[in-house]
Order: structure tokens, then sequence, then C-alpha cells
């Protein structure tokens, strides 16, 4: 019995050592609005190796993941259930069936695949109201390192790099202590892990935790359901679904305003919410 | 020289090549012998700055470019293997990197979402980033916030879904009646917004039960805080039609202080606006005693237009609305008062359609309705980790008296007193044992009481009918759910008693008793009830599967008077819906079932509903059937802006009894005969928008058609009628300029009555609207607005209204503003319409409010 034991643990460890060793970091990505102050910060997580990466939001991929099966979507439903006991102001208790097929978790559409191999990055988002994937090269990055800038996160050494990206300057700050030339968002080709990047004080993304896992790169679920597009277009589709709002509420028959005076919502700012300008 | 050159130039080239040192190798797992892909490779100077850096690629192999290696070293990482350090000033290329297993420094985790977070994110959101010139109240400002809708009445949704709380400064002070503070609190008060999503607003349920609903707080400013704040509108005008002053006038007074809040609000006005939606309930639930009056002494209406434009009315109402923080609970009163005067004229021509010719009756109405009401809430509440404990006293007093007089072919006066008498309690208590362990203990109570009079006094007659009606109601209920095999069931149940008792009686009457039925009621109806509803959900592919099937057994006992009945009902719905793309989803739903009648029915005698009017239910208790199916199609594409959806729908019902109409004199009985009787009816609509992207406004178009087949006894004669109607609309607005909008919509509805295989001739209306809006400056708005009515009051034969409407409004300063509205200034002082019934045309003659001007100054502290 002893020996038995003995054997599955060292196959296990066998079996332990040949998996791939992925690197985790979590992110809190923050993005600011300056006219109006408000910000907002939500959790991202990257799952890397060498070969490939994963960029996504767990809640969102815990939901896509289970509505991709049968059993996943039963599954999901009695969660969601016990979410849609809904209590109302009076202290009842009840379910609300029209909530039913919605997924009130998933918040955060974007996921970056990148795969080293092919260099090149697949994204997948909601854009204009509407699911999207599109294709990128790892060509277009081009870093400049500033080797005399260092900043101590999370205990890791980190070196400053700029890049002019898409119409945003970002600066990102990786460790080669960690040996993955990776990094949250789209960014990567630094010679190590990016653990917070910035393009101004817009946009704002920081580790907050980095770990290694044995589970492999997730895969993005329902690819079927992203139709696929070219990436200058989603995003000038997604300015102009964004600016347009009020109008196709309208053409849907609702008013924005319950006196039916328009609403005016103020124009799609790209220089403030977009994180690509150059559409 | 030419070679000279050529010389130099050579050993230039060769100089620069020979700067560039090429480093190359291969990275390979020193205990395998196997290439390791995607190692870090970098190249770092004597000074430790990196020069260059590369991954090794699928054979291992890497290669790399530098001026020169002098004092240089390389320096090969990878996950799961020792860091390699070569220096390279006495190497040669290529090399071979072997790297040993070595620790990962990284702690390991595991990649998993968190458990379904019970409070979700809170967002703020600054109040002055949003809010515009033309935005006073701070409902104003929400409308503008992302995600967040406000309806006119003040009513909040986010995301779509109506919010389940209102706090302000974390306290909940106005429960339901928020919309008082929605469009009540100024906002320059209100420093932020924070909409709390996935609000569960019961401690004791966190970790147990989530709320997907969004909670809202209002964040005030320092200012407003510690003191009585109040700000108000003052209006008054002159109008020529009810001829005289008009006014219109609100004041609002807040305080917020850290153990005590109250917000008191008084409004008044003349000008046609029904106040007593401002203090609405939004999160009231239907109330389990479901009393209705009988009588409907109703003053004469004018469907399809406004109340501004024909209500006459004198309305005020008060609010006071108050909270106190007592150690670790809370205590809060809302007491409303509102009284509201209304007065009607009408001329009204009505035909009753009868075998042996029509039978017309044409009248002159004129009444008063005098209504006084007043509510009073008391709350306790201990919300706590391991106890809620929350008790909700309410009282409900109305009074409502009418006086409606007649002239005309059945000249008389009536007078209709319908207090409504309601108490309730709710009393919850949630205890938490053990973390996951709960006790909840929920008691329902509702007693209510209309006594209902109606007096008619024609020529000598006099007729008298006095009701006494009360219910008590009383209601448990709980839910599970859990799931087996892809298939989730959930499962509702609960208890539910009821006690009622209705008597009545009509002293003058007159000569129609010789038709079966007394003039006395006298009728208890009590029932006790189990049921459950299970509901099974199925997901195949892109299709959804579900399957509700409610069950429930009653007991109904009606003191002697009728056979104790024992009822089961089952009435299960299928429903399907496919989504075969983003852009397109269908559904197909089905369901079948049985119901109880309603009980207010069960009354052998006579009850009298107007002068004119005598109503007989039955002497039995009977169940109805019915079954329904219907399908729907959406579709969207959010790149064109187009957007269109329809439906179709058929049920059918059928009942033991029929509806008997029969005329006696000039009195009017319904009855219901022992016959069965079918109904059916079709529908069918659908809508198509479009953007218009050139002036960012929409246009729609959409259509409907219904089939109604219903089967009454008229005069003894079985009539099949047939109502069938249709209508078809477009809409259109933008705003082409920067200083102009533009709204125009048309409608046209056309409706066809069949009696027993005769067709009367379609009847259409048609309306059209425009209203412009200008905002040449800042300072200045205005408004324009038109309306076209056409209506075609006997085939061929059209009425044309044209009402025209003009406000502008000048802002002096953040704290006045002024403004002058001129309504209907054409001055048009009836409105005529025709309406269908089943038996019945109906012609009317109603009076409008006539032009008038309204001067406002609205100021705040």
């Amino acid at each position: 019995m002893n020996r038995l034991s003995t054997s599955i643990f060292a196959c296990l460890m066998a079996i332990a050592a040949m998996a791939q060793i992925n690197v985790v970091v979590e992110y809190d990505v923050t993005t600011r609005d300056f006219d109006s102050g408000n910000a907002y910060t939500h959790k991202m997580t990257l799952v890397a190796n060498p070969a490939k990466s994963l960029y996504f939001n767990k809640m969102s991929q815990y939901v896509d993941s289970c509505n991709s099966t049968p059993e996943g979507k039963a599954k999901l439903r009695e969660i969601q259930l016990k979410a849609w006991r809904v209590v109302q102001p009076d202290g009842t208790v009840t379910y609300d069936g029209r909530k039913l097929g919605l997924a009130p978790e998933k918040k955060h559409f974007l996921y970056v695949a990148k795969e080293s191999e092919q260099a090149k990055m697949t994204v997948y988002d909601l854009n204009a109201g509407e699911l999207w994937q599109y294709d990128e090269p790892f060509s277009e990055m081009e870093w400049t390192i500033a080797n005399d800038l260092t900043k101590n996160i999370l205990g890791y050494e980190c070196i400053m790099a700029q890049t002019d990206y898409h119409g945003r300057k970002w600066t990102a700050w990786f460790s080669p202590e960690i040996p993955v030339h990776e990094g949250p968002w789209k960014l990567h080709g630094l010679p190590g892990m990016v653990l917070r990047a910035e393009a101004g004080d817009r946009f704002i993304i920081e580790a907050t935790e980095v770990g290694s896992t044995k589970q492999a790169v997730p895969a993005v679920y329902s690819v079927k359901d992203y139709a696929k597009g070219e990436r200058k277009q989603i995003l000038a589709d997604h300015e102009h679904y964004e600016n347009n709002l009020e109008s196709m509420l309208g053409a849907q028959g609702i008013k924005m305003n319950g006196d039916g005076s328009p609403a005016n919502l103020p124009e799609f700012d790209r220089e403030q919410r977009a994180w690509e300008t150059d559409y | 020289m030419t070679r000279l050159i050529t010389y130099i130039l050579c050993m230039l080239v060769a100089a620069a090549a020979a700067a560039q040192v090429d480093v190359s190798g291969t990275v390979i797992d020193k205990e395998r012998g196997e290439p390791l892909t995607g190692a870090s490779v970098i190249v770092k100077g004597a000074d430790g700055k990196i020069k260059k850096f590369t991954t090794s690629k699928t054979k291992g192999n890497f290669t790399l470019s530098v001026p020169s290696v002098r004092g240089c070293r390389l320096e090969v990482s990878m996950m799961s293997f020792a860091k390699k350090y070569i220096p390279l000033d006495s190497v040669s290329m290529p090399l071979t990197v072997a790297l040993e297993p070595g620790n990962t420094l990284l702690k390991e985790v595991t990649v998993k979402a968190e458990r379904i977070r019970e409070q979700g994110d809170t967002i703020s959101y600054s109040v002055s980033s949003f809010a515009q010139e033309q935005d006073r109240s701070i409902g104003d400002v929400l409308r503008r916030m992302p995600g967040i809708n406000v309806e006119s009445s003040g009513k909040i949704q986010y995301q779509g879904e109506d919010i389940n709380k209102f706090y302000i400064e974390g306290a909940d002070l106005l429960g339901g009646k928020y919309g008082i503070a929605t469009n009540g609190i100024n906002h320059d008060d209100v420093g932020a917004v924070e909409v709390m999503e996935n609000h569960q607003p019961l401690q004791v349920l966190s970790g147990i039960s989530f709320s997907d609903k969004a909670a809202i707080n209002l964040k005030l400013k320092s200012k407003a805080k510690a003191t009585w704040s109040f700000h108000g509108d003052a209006g008054g005008g002159y109008s020529r039609q009810p001829e005289g002053a008009i006014w219109d006038g609100e004041l609002f007074a807040m305080a917020v202080m850290p153990k005590f809040q109250n917000i008191t609000t008084f409004k008044t006005n003349n000008i046609g606006e029904d106040i007593s939606a401002h203090i609405t309930d939004f999160f009231a639930s239907r109330r389990g005693t479901d009393l209705n009056p009988y009588v409907s002494v109703a003053l004469p209406e004018v469907p399809g237009l406004s109340n501004k434009r024909t209500l006459f009315n004198r309305s005020a109402l008060v609010s006071t609305n108050a909270l106190w923080k007592l150690g670790r609970g809370e205590f809060k009163t809302q007491l409303d008062y509102s009284f509201n005067r209304i007065t009607a004229d009408a001329t009204n021509i009505t035909t009753y359609f009868l075998n042996d010719g029509d039978r017309v009756i044409t009248e002159n109405r004129s009444g008063v309705d005098r209504s006084h009401s007043l509510a009073g809430k008391f709350i306790y509440e201990l919300n706590q980790k391991t106890a809620f404990i929350n008790n909700i006293l309410k009282t409900d007093i109305a009074w409502d008296d009418v006086r409606l007089g007649i002239t005309g072919s059945l000249a008389n006066s009536q007078a209709a007193s319908l207090p409504d008498y309601y108490v309730s309690n709710d009393f919850k208590i949630i205890k938490r044992f053990k973390e996951k362990h709960l006790v909840t203990f929920v008691s329902k109570n509702e007693w209510q009481s209309m006594p209902q009079t109606l007096s008619v006094s024609a020529d000598n007659d006099f007729i008298s009918q006095h009701i006494k009606e009360h219910a008590f109601f009383t209601h448990e209920n709980a839910a599970y759910a859990f799931s087996i095999k892809g298939i989730t069931v959930s499962l509702e149940g609960g208890l539910k008693g009821y006690w009622r008792s209705m008597n009545s009686h009509i002293s003058g009457a007159p000569e129609i008793t010789d038709s079966p039925g007394g003039l006395t009621n006298l009728v208890s109806t009590n029932y006790f009830t189990v049921y459950a509803t299970p509901k099974f959900e199925y997901w195949f592919r892109r299709v959804n599967f579900s399957l509700k099937a409610p069950l429930s057994y009653a007991v109904y006992h009606f003191d002697k008077a009728l056979a104790n009945r024992n009822e089961f009902y089952f009435s299960p719905s299928l429903s399907m819906d496919w989504k075969p793309n983003n852009r397109v989803s269908t559904g197909l739903r089905a369901g079948m079932g049985r119901a109880p009648m309603d009980l207010s029915l069960i009354r052998p005698g006579y009850i009298m509903t107007d002068y004119r009017t005598f109503r007989r239910g039955v002497d039995d208790f009977y169940n109805s059937t019915s079954q329904n199916v219907s399908a729907s199609v959406s579709y969207k594409h959010t790149r064109r802006g187009v957007f269109a959806n329809a439906l179709v729908m058929h049920s059918w019902s059928h009942s033991p009894y029929t509806l008997a109409q029969q005329l006696f004199g000039d009195y009017i009985v319904y009855s219901y005969s022992s016959a069965r009787s079918d109904g059916r009816m079709f529908m069918a609509n659908g809508n198509i928008g479009k953007t218009l992207d050139f002036m960012r406004g929409s246009a729609n178009i959409n259509g409907s058609f219904s089939r109604q087949k219903s089967h009454l006894i008229s005069e003894n004669d079985a009539i099949n009628s047939v109502g069938t109607s249709w209508s078809a609309g477009a809409k259109i607005n933008g705003t082409p300029l920067r200083w102009l909008g533009i709204d125009y919509r048309f409608d046209f509805s056309s409706t066809r009555l069949e009696m027993n295989g005769t067709k009367a001739s379609w009847l259409g209306n048609m309306e059209n609207e425009l209203m412009l809006n200008i905002m040449p400056h800042k300072k200045w708005q205005w408004h324009i607005s038109g309306e076209h009515y056409r209506n075609e009051l006997t085939a061929g034969n059209y009425k044309n209204t044209i009402l025209l409407d003009t406000k502008l409004i000048y802002k002096l300063d953040k704290r006045i503003e002024l403004s002058a509205t001129l309504n209907n200034i054409l001055n048009q002082r009836t409105y005529n319409y025709l309406i269908y019934n089943q038996l019945t045309s109906f012609e009317s003659k109603r009076h409008l409010r006539g032009r008038e001007l309204l001067i406002t100054i609205s100021l705040r502290k």
C-alpha cells in the first residue's frame, strides 16, 4: 500500500514537473474621467506563458465557461436563481422570472488572447452593443526602454519603457525577474512582465498580485458568438453607437426623457474615453 | 581618387559591420537535453542596463546583434528554471545555454472566479459634472448619468431595472415614495450620486441571498447638511376657461442631520396637474383584500388627451416624512394628506343598438368630485448581520364624494359617497444561526372596509343604496430552487386565507323587480388556498424551454348561502425562446388553465352602479377556462441603426355564464344567464425603427390589428359581436441644428363593430403632433407645440381640433428662473369624440381648458 501510494505520488510529481507553469497577474484597471472626476476600477487577470496568454475578467470568464455547456448552463442557472431571489424592499423574497437568460455578472467583456508563434493577438469585446473579434499583429508596438528609471512594484524591481501605441503614449513598468515577455491588455514585447502601465492619468493598470499556476491558459468560450471585424472599423462603429444612442433608442420607440425633449447626451469624448484613438 | 574613396568606404562599411556582434545560441533543458522555447534572453551591458533582448524560438535558438560585447553578459531565464548568467567577453558563438530546473519564486495561486459578490461595485458620479443649465431637481441630473433612467413621476431605473432602495446620506427616509426626492431635491445640494450595484438591503441575507437590484445614495454637500433647506416655485395667471385666476405653487423643505431626517413638501395648483402622482409609492404591492367600488359615478373624462387639457381641478397636498435613528434601529413615519376637487361637464349621446330599432339617450352631465386622502405609514426596522426585524403599520383612509347632476332625457341628480378604510400590518423577522441557516417568519395581514352609498333623485323619485363590504386577507409564502441533470426546478409555495362579507340594499328602486333577483344582497365569500408554482427549465443549444405548472388547492366557504366547494387548479404554460444569432430572437408561448370566478360576482340581488344601471351577479360559484398561443420575433442591427419587432397572439376564453343586457324603461339591467359564453381574441402588432444620423434622430413606423369575438345576450337575443380595429403610426424626431429640436408624431386608427353579421361602417381617428424646441441662448429656451385631431363622428363626418401651446423660459441666474406659458393659444373650448362599445355607441362633447397664461417664478435657497 505504502509502495503504491509512493509510486502514485512519484507519477503525480512527474506530471506536475511536465506541466507548463503559467504566470498569473491580477490587475486593477482604473479609468478616470477628468472633466467629471469620476473614476471606475475593475479587476482583470492575465494568465501567461512564453507561447500564449489570455487577459480577461474572471467573473466574465466564469459566466462564459458555464454558458458554453448545457450542464454548465444549468449550474449557472442554479447559482443565478439564488441570485434572482430578489429581496423586495418590504422584505418579501421573490424570483424575478424576466431575468432568466441574462448573466448579470458579466460586466467586462474584453478578452485579449496573444500567441507568440503567430506574433498576433485576437481581441474579443462588446463594441457598439454587439460582440466582435479582430486580429492584430504584434509588430504595431515598439518600445523604448528607459534603463535608468526603476520602480519597485509588489517587491519586483521594474524598469520603465515607453511606446506610442494607437494614438496614446503608454508608459509601462516591467520586471525582468518574471521572465515572460507579456503584459496586461494588449501590452507585450518587453523583456519581462509588465506590472504597471499608464496612459497619462486616464488609464492605469496596476498589478495587485503575482503568482504562478499549473492551470492551462484559459480559452475564450463561444468564439462563434463574436463576429469577425477590423479594428478601426469596430472602434469607429462603437463611437458612432455611443454618439447616436438616443436616436438608436428612438428607433426602437424608446424616449430617454419622459416629456419627449431631447436628452442631449454628451458626445463620446474619444480623447477621454477611447483606449485607442487612431481610428 | 575614386579608388581611394571606394577604399575608405569599404573600410567604413567593414568597420561598421565589425561593430555589430551577433550573439546567438540555443537554450536547452539541461536534464532532458531538449530545446526550450520562449526563454527570456537579455544582453546587459557592463552598467547592468538592458542592451538587447529576445526570446528563444521553436528550436530553442536565439539571435541578437549588439554593437559590442565588451563587459556584457547574457541573462537567460525561464519559469521553473534557474536563471543563467553568461559573461560574453570570452565565449564563442553559437552558445548552448543549458538551464537547470529551479524554484519559481512565484507562489502558486488558483485562477478561479470569486464567489458571486453579494455587494457589487459602487460607482460614484459627481453631480456638478453632469448638471446642465436647464436642470433643477436631482432627477434632471440623474437622467443624464449613464445607465440611469428617471420617469416623470421620479421613479428611477438603473440598467433597465427599478432600483430597490433610495438613500439620502445612507438613510432610507422615503421608502417607495422617493419620487418626492427625485423631483424635489435641488441638484445644487447634492455633491455625488452613488450607485450601489447588487445591493442587498437586508444585512442578514448577505452571503445567502443576493440581490441584482441597484440602490442609489445621495451624498449631500456639507452646506445642505445639518440645516433646513428650502426652495419653491410660485406661478400665477389667467385662464379663459375656467374663467378666472390660475395658480401653481410648490414648497419643498429638507433637513438631513446625523440622527434625524425630514422631507416635507406642499403643492397646490388649479392648472390641470394631477399632483397625487407625486406621492405614489413605487414599492407598493397590490392589496390582498381586493375590494373595488361597485358604484361608479364617474365624472366625464376625455380619453386620449392629457390632463392639462381636460382636468378642471383645485388640488393640494402635504407630505411629511421623518426618520429617527434609535440605537441600532430606525423609526420612520410617513404622513400624506391630499385634497382634490374636480369639476367636469359633458354632453353625451348614447345609442343602444337593439333589434327593434336603436334607442338614443341624450344627457348633459355636470359634476363635482371632492376627495380627501390621508395615509400614514409607521415603520420600525432593525437591520443587523444576525437579525432583521421589520414592522410596517399602514393606514389609508380616503373619502370620495361625487355629485353629478344630469339634465336631458333622464334628469336626475346623483350623490355618491365612497369612503375606503384600509389597515395593514406586515411583520417580518429573519434570524440567522450558524452562518448559513435562516429562520424566517412573515405575517402579512390586511383589513379593508368600503361602505358605499349612492342616492339618486329624479322628479319625485328617490332611490338610495347602501353597501357594506369588508375583507380580511392573510398570506404566507416561501421559495426554493434546485437543479437535476441540466433541468432547473424552482418551487414557490404558500398559503392564503380570505374572509369577505358584503351586504347591500336598494330602497325606492324602480319597477325592475319583476326580473329575478331582489334588491338585497347578503353574501359571504371565504377561502383557504394552498399553492405551489413549480417551474422547469431546459436549454438545448440556443433554445430555452420553460414549463411553468402552477398548482393550487382551494376550499371555498359561502356561509351556507351556497354549497362549499373544494377546487383544484392547474394552469400549465410552456415557452420556447430561440436566438439563432445576436441580431434575431424569436419566442413561442402557449398556455391553458382554469381559474376561479371573480368572487364579487356572487350576488343574486341587484346593485345600482349609477342612476340608470343595475347589475346582478350569479348565485353560484363557477370556474372559467382559457387557452392562449403567441409568437414574437425581434431584429436589431445596431451598426445600421435598424430595429424591428412583431407579435401575434390568439386567445380563447370560456365561461358557463353569459353577460345579458336588458332595458327596463330607461334603466339598463345587466345580469348573467346560465349559457355558455365563448370569446376569441386575435391581435398582431409590429414596429420598425431606423436612426437618422444626419440629424441625430430617428424614425419609426408601427401598425397593429385586433379582432375580438364575444358572445352576449341583449333583450333575450343571443348576439355575436365582433370588434375589429387597426392602427398605423409614424414618428420622426431629431436635432438638425444645435439650437433646434424637432419631434413629429402621426397616428391613425380605425374601428368597426359587427353584430350578428351586420357590419357598421369603419370609423377613423387621426392625430398629428409637432413639437419644436428652440434654444437660441444658454439663458433662453422656447418650446412651441401643436396638436391636430381629426375624428370621424359618423361615417364621412369629421371633427377637426387644433391645439397650440408655447412656453418661454429665462434663467436669470442659478437661483431664479422665470417662465411664461401660454396654453391653448387658439382657445379651443370643446372636444368631441365617439366610442363604440359592444352594444352601444357613445358620442360625447367635452370641455377643454381654454387659453391660459401662467407666469412662474422659481426660487431656491
